[in-house]
């Protein structure tokens, strides 16, 4: 089995697009609902779409408003946005172009399709009337492509990359969501006007497609700090930071072990043990912020060390004898 | 090189454009193809006198039963199956740069019998043998050209011809390992070959995608008779790739010149389809003369290269300086014989329409045999008398640079300008070892689905000859159409579509 550097670096980063792409689309359609519910009185707006990617300022730049038009515009159909589901769409079909040889065959047509029906109807995710429907498409479209891959993939290390990449950007959305929803969320419930934080908490899980398993493990109602140990730690729950980490670990155990890769395994061992250590309760908003940074630090570093082990080798740690297996 | 006489009688069977123009089909449903009239063309499927040819029987059938609605309705979901599953190719344009277009298909297959393609195939693979030898030869002995059967001027003034390449003994003496070579039809039903593609031809994956449409579009039809399968292709040229390497397990990569090249779909297609890496040149180095691929486990030894990058931009040590498609070193590799490329650099030198003229003498000479595929009768324009040949008859000629591909260049004397006729007097003049003329040739037609109902349309055929420890042809080929009335150029950059091709099994 052979992989090339650079499609193995386009694998990792079809992962993440299409990772990115689903978790944007996810949070869209609850927070529709959940501004659907809440009465206008809540407060509660659309600029937090644009807290979580981190993309206010971004935003700002080329929109005076954060209404809901130009917010739903902005995170599904603006093309000169990077991190659109629009661009994150074609990003991922541009990646999986170079990297089709290595990807079964229907992988292609699946996302084709995909990225064609995306672009094509973006605007009626624009609109409230059509946004739950086209949800539900991308969302669906996207599943359907992860468990097409998931069924269809040898476990080999294209697999193991466009995995990392899969993992690495759900970990760091799940660690956006906490910091700014449920940072927002345990500051409500110490200022006693939390009348709508049940929903609120609610609503945070099924962004993360967490909540009916949220109950299951539980057995309890939906309570704030419960919510951050299980969206940080749960082992079970396959979008928990916990998790994520946990299987980017695994992957990267099982890739080639070369020259600096001792480097990429520890860094994930780390971050991954840390989370085991933090408290059951007494969340507080800065405490929730500071792990959050902590954590999109330590993907950000993952990141680098992959990048210099595995995609871009150049010069001596490519040519020096001794790493030449012919 | 006529067809089996039809044995079916007249009245069992419906007749297709008796001249009458005449509704054909029964009086209460009418079929796609009535009035349908192919007079004046030698057509594909209908015979002279309006019956099917025999191979195209149960196809035509099939068709007729379809009333015009229902066989549109079967072209629009093979354009919906060809949109979903991304077969595209690629056009530059000045103002968007390059862009994606959805591959033109005709839902209506073309038919050989496979009585008839048995003798193309043979008369392919002889063709190639014989080139092949030829190349081999030029590189070496040049016995050929001492024998007087090829002018020596014409190699010394090829661009093609590599010096560079001089005393390399590739394996099997082959350097074409694939040639894509097109074939026409004239109106009396003789098939010519119009030139043999030996640089980097492509195609072939739309062949196979036509075929993977055309099964899901028209599935009954495969039940009912024997067509045959095209889907070897991908392990023949594997085989013939491994074939050129002494080597163990030799490690097969594609070459490609990046997403940005017209035929990427091509090759990430065929990569996929053989299952060896797509790479790009900067995925590739050389060390001490062995070429190495960039893996995420280190580098690893590479065998064989089909390259899709043109000689020009192989090496930028040896051709090109500012080329970044090729891989540095690559042309030492290969002289030391640690790395074989299909096809082999130099090979262009014979892809040359001037070159192309002295195929049938090439096979009587290394082969011994005589050409079973005839070529298009062509004036050499750096052969004064041909020159002036060619000059005093500029209206009904069709003039072709030698060495261009892709239809550019052309002067199609029926249809030109006096400005332009008189404009290529120039450039002949000029420059007459650039250019052949060729006469213009009534290419044969195919029922072909257009806004107005079933017509007839121009096409031709590119077959792909695969030579390395053996030599094998593809089951048909790509077919390509000329989608406006009247028109001949098939090529998809400008306005062509294609079309399904069969062989199938007469009885």
């Amino acid at each position: 089995m052979t992989l090339l550097c650079r499609t193995a670096e386009n694998l990792y980063w079809m992962g993440r697009h299409l990772e990115r792409a689903e978790s944007v689309t996810r949070l869209v359609r609850e927070h529709t609902a959940l501004i659907t519910d809440l009465p206008i009185s809540s407060g509660v707006g659309w600029d937090c779409l644009l807290a979580i990617p981190g993309e206010t300022e971004l935003f700002l730049q080329r929109y005076d408003v954060a209404d809901e038009a130009n917010v739903m515009t902005y995170l599904l159909a603006d093309h000169a946005n990077a991190s659109s589901l629009v661009s994150s769409m074609s990003w991922a079909r541009e990646n999986l172009r170079t990297t089709r040889a290595t990807m079964p065959r229907e992988t292609w047509r699946i996302l084709n399709e995909l990225s064609r029906y995306t672009t094509e109807s973006a605007a009626q995710g624009v609109s409230r009337g059509g946004r739950h429907e086209f949800c539900e498409r991308v969302v669906g479209g996207c599943q359907r492509l992860s468990g097409f891959l998931a069924g269809s993939m040898g476990r080999d290390p294209a697999w193991r990359f466009y995995q990392l990449g899969v993992q690495t950007e759900r970990a760091d959305m799940t660690s956006r969501v906490l910091d700014v929803r449920a940072g927002a969320l345990v500051s409500l419930r110490h200022a006693h006007d939390g009348a709508f934080a049940d929903s609120q908490w609610v609503s945070l899980l099924r962004s993360l497609d967490g909540l009916q398993l949220y109950r299951r493990l539980t057995r309890s109602l939906v309570e704030g700090d419960r919510v951050v140990g299980f969206v940080l730690g749960e082992a079970l729950f396959p979008r928990s930071i916990g998790s994520c980490l946990q299987t980017v670990a695994d992957l990267l155990e099982d890739l080639p072990h070369t020259a600096g890769s001792e480097q990429a395994r520890a860094a994930a061992r780390t971050a991954r043990q840390r989370l085991g250590e933090l408290p059951a309760a007494g969340w507080t908003p800065e405490m929730i912020h500071d792990e959050a940074d902590r954590i999109q630090l330590s993907l950000a570093a993952l990141d680098l060390v992959v990048n210099a082990v595995y995609f871009h080798l150049e010069g001596p740690l490519a040519t020096a004898p001794g790493a030449i297996s012919a | 090189m006529t067809e089996p006489a039809d044995a079916a009688t007249p009245e069992e069977t419906t007749r297709y454009g008796d001249g009458t123009g005449d509704p054909a089909g029964s009086a209460d449903r009418n079929g796609s193809f009535d009035g349908y009239d192919p007079t004046g063309w030698y057509d594909e499927l209908v015979e002279g006198s309006g019956m099917p040819r025999a191979a195209a029987r149960e196809l035509l059938a099939h068709l007729q039963s379809l009333t015009l609605d229902e066989l549109r309705a079967r072209q629009r979901a093979a354009e919906i199956d060809i949109a979903a599953s991304g077969i595209t190719f690629s056009l530059y344009s000045e103002a968007e740069g390059n862009i994606d277009r959805a591959w033109p298909f005709d839902v209506i297959p073309r038919v050989f019998s496979s009585t008839e393609w048995a003798r193309i195939e043979v008369g392919l693979a002889q063709r190639l043998r014989a080139i092949n030898l030829f190349i081999d030869d030029l590189y070496h002995d040049q016995v050929s050209l001492r024998d007087g059967i090829v002018p020596r001027e014409l190699l010394e003034s090829s661009p093609g011809w590599r010096p560079e390449c001089v005393g390399i003994s590739p394996a099997h003496q082959v350097w074409a390992h694939i040639c894509g070579s097109d074939l026409v039809r004239d109106r009396d039903g003789s098939m010519y070959v119009l030139e043999d593609n030996l640089r980097v031809p492509s195609g072939v994956s739309y062949m196979l995608e036509n075929r993977l449409v055309t099964k899901r579009v028209f599935a009954e039809l495969f039940e009912r008779q024997s067509i045959r399968p095209v889907d070897r292709y991908a392990d023949d040229l594997l085989a013939t790739l491994r074939s050129l390497s002494a080597r163990p397990d030799p490690m097969v990569v594609v070459l490609t010149p990046g997403v940005y090249n017209s035929a990427y779909f091509e090759h990430s297609f065929l990569a996929m389809q053989m299952g060896v890496e797509l790479a790009e040149g900067a995925d590739l180095f050389v060390e001490d003369d062995v070429v190495f691929l960039r893996t995420i486990e280190g580098p690893q030894r590479v065998d064989v290269i089909y390259r899709r990058v043109d000689d020009a931009f192989l090496d930028p040590e040896v051709f090109r300086p500012d080329s970044v498609l090729g891989v540095r070193g690559l042309m030492r590799a290969w002289t030391a014989g640690n790395v074989a490329i299909a096809n082999a650099p130099g090979t262009g030198v014979a892809d040359d329409k001037a070159v192309y003229c002295f195929v049938p003498d090439l096979i009587r000479y290394f082969l011994a045999e005589e050409p079973v595929l005839d070529n298009v009768p062509t004036w050499r324009c750096e052969d004064p008398t041909h020159l002036s040949h060619v000059l005093a008859n500029l209206e009904q000629l069709v003039v072709k640079p030698t060495n261009e591909s892709g239809g550019k260049g052309l002067l199609i004397g029926p249809h030109a300008t006096r400005a332009e006729i008189d404009d290529y007097r120039v450039r002949l003049r000029a420059e007459p070892r650039g250019w052949v003329a060729q006469p213009m040739l009534s290419l044969s037609v195919a029922p072909t689905l257009t806004p107005g109902g079933v017509e007839p349309r121009h096409l031709d055929l590119r077959p792909f000859t695969l030579q390395g420890a053996t030599t094998r042809v593809t089951a048909g080929g790509l077919t390509r159409i000329a989608l406006r009335r009247g028109s001949l150029v098939v090529n998809s950059s400008q306005g062509g579509g294609s079309k399904d091709t069969w062989i199938v099994d007469t009885p």
